[in-house]
């Protein structure tokens, strides 16, 4: 993945970037830029690190990002480099964390779903989107982030392409790929549509 | 057993991976807090850094000065003196050349610093 290119064409010469125009990046992506945490890192702590990190390099590594382009594209690509440093600072055995930190959101989400009080269906819905997530995290990393990029953070097939320099019909592929191995696994662990 | 179609699928992973959800306010509030400090610590960095980009260039002409003046006092021979100072002032004009350069094409005046 070739970050660094879309740093360099996604930032315009001039002064430091100030606080003010990234605390603005802040407020206007940060919703964006933490679900993308959450769902990368997994656990909240890491997530809030990430976050953190992610917009402390954006103000040293850019003068000044251009609005009129990406800048949550731009955001995105640090998140990404920022992440896979993290992955290889951490050892193998921080890396297989548990995943009870999203359990709760996952449920969060049944009861603002649902309206129709069937603990059976909530509990099935529940266990299917766990294992679901389960699986995502053991795909290899690069489908892995593209997976997560397009159904997080909404992202088009041309924004993921733009972010990770990478051509369009790759990302397809991979999210194909990426959807085929989770059926298959699902298929084989005996999960079945709720 | 029923299997997943492909709309039911993307369904599935949409549901899954959505995020609804804020970041916490302390967390903003300590981001920008953090961003403050890199910023006033940033600019107390710049302000301790002194470039010396015209350094070159003055020590240049204030030495190439100098010595034409001796030469002139001293008053040798005229054709030395002339074929000298030509020599001192094509110098002099090079290194203010590569200045110019160095400012305008290799962001001379950051890198020089002391």
């Amino acid at each position: 993945m070739n970050l660094f290119s879309f740093y360099k064409d996604n930032y315009v010469g001039g002064d430091i970037l100030r606080v003010d125009e990234i605390s603005k990046l802040v407020d206007r992506y940060g919703p964006q830029i933490y679900g993308f945490c959450r769902r990368l890192a997994r656990t909240k702590e890491n997530a809030d690190d990430l976050y953190q990190q992610t917009f402390l390099r954006a103000i040293e590594v850019c003068e000044k990002i251009d609005e009129r382009k990406n800048p949550k594209g731009y955001l995105m690509a640090i998140v990404i480099r920022q992440w896979q440093n993290q992955m290889s600072k951490l050892g193998r055995r921080e890396r297989i964390i548990s995943s009870q930190d999203n359990h709760d959101d996952h449920i969060d989400k049944i009861n603002n779903i649902s309206n129709n009080f069937n603990i059976e269906e909530e509990v099935e819905k529940i266990l299917l989107y766990q294992e679901i997530e389960s699986l995502i995290h053991r795909l290899p990393e690069k489908l892995k982030v593209i997976v997560i990029m397009h159904y997080t953070s909404s992202m088009s097939i041309k924004e993921i392409a733009e972010v990770l320099s990478i051509p369009e019909g790759t990302v397809k592929s991979r999210i194909f790929k990426a959807r085929k191995l989770l059926r298959e696994r699902l298929e084989e662990g005996g999960y079945e549509k709720v | 057993m029923k299997k997943f179609s492909d709309e039911e699928l993307e369904e599935l992973l949409f549901r899954t991976l959505e995020w609804k959800g804020q970041p916490d306010e302390a967390l903003n509030i300590a981001l920008k807090k953090q961003l403050l400090e890199r910023e006033k610590g940033a600019n107390r960095a710049n302000k301790k850094e002194k470039s010396i980009w015209w350094l070159p260039a003055l020590s240049s002409i204030m030495m190439t000065s100098t010595t034409i003046l001796c030469l002139i006092i001293l008053a040798i021979n005229p054709i030395l003196t002339s074929l000298i100072s030509f020599f001192l002032i094509t110098t002099n004009a090079s290194t203010i050349l590569l200045t110019l350069i160095g400012v305008r094409k290799f962001s001379l005046k950051k890198e020089a610093v002391l």
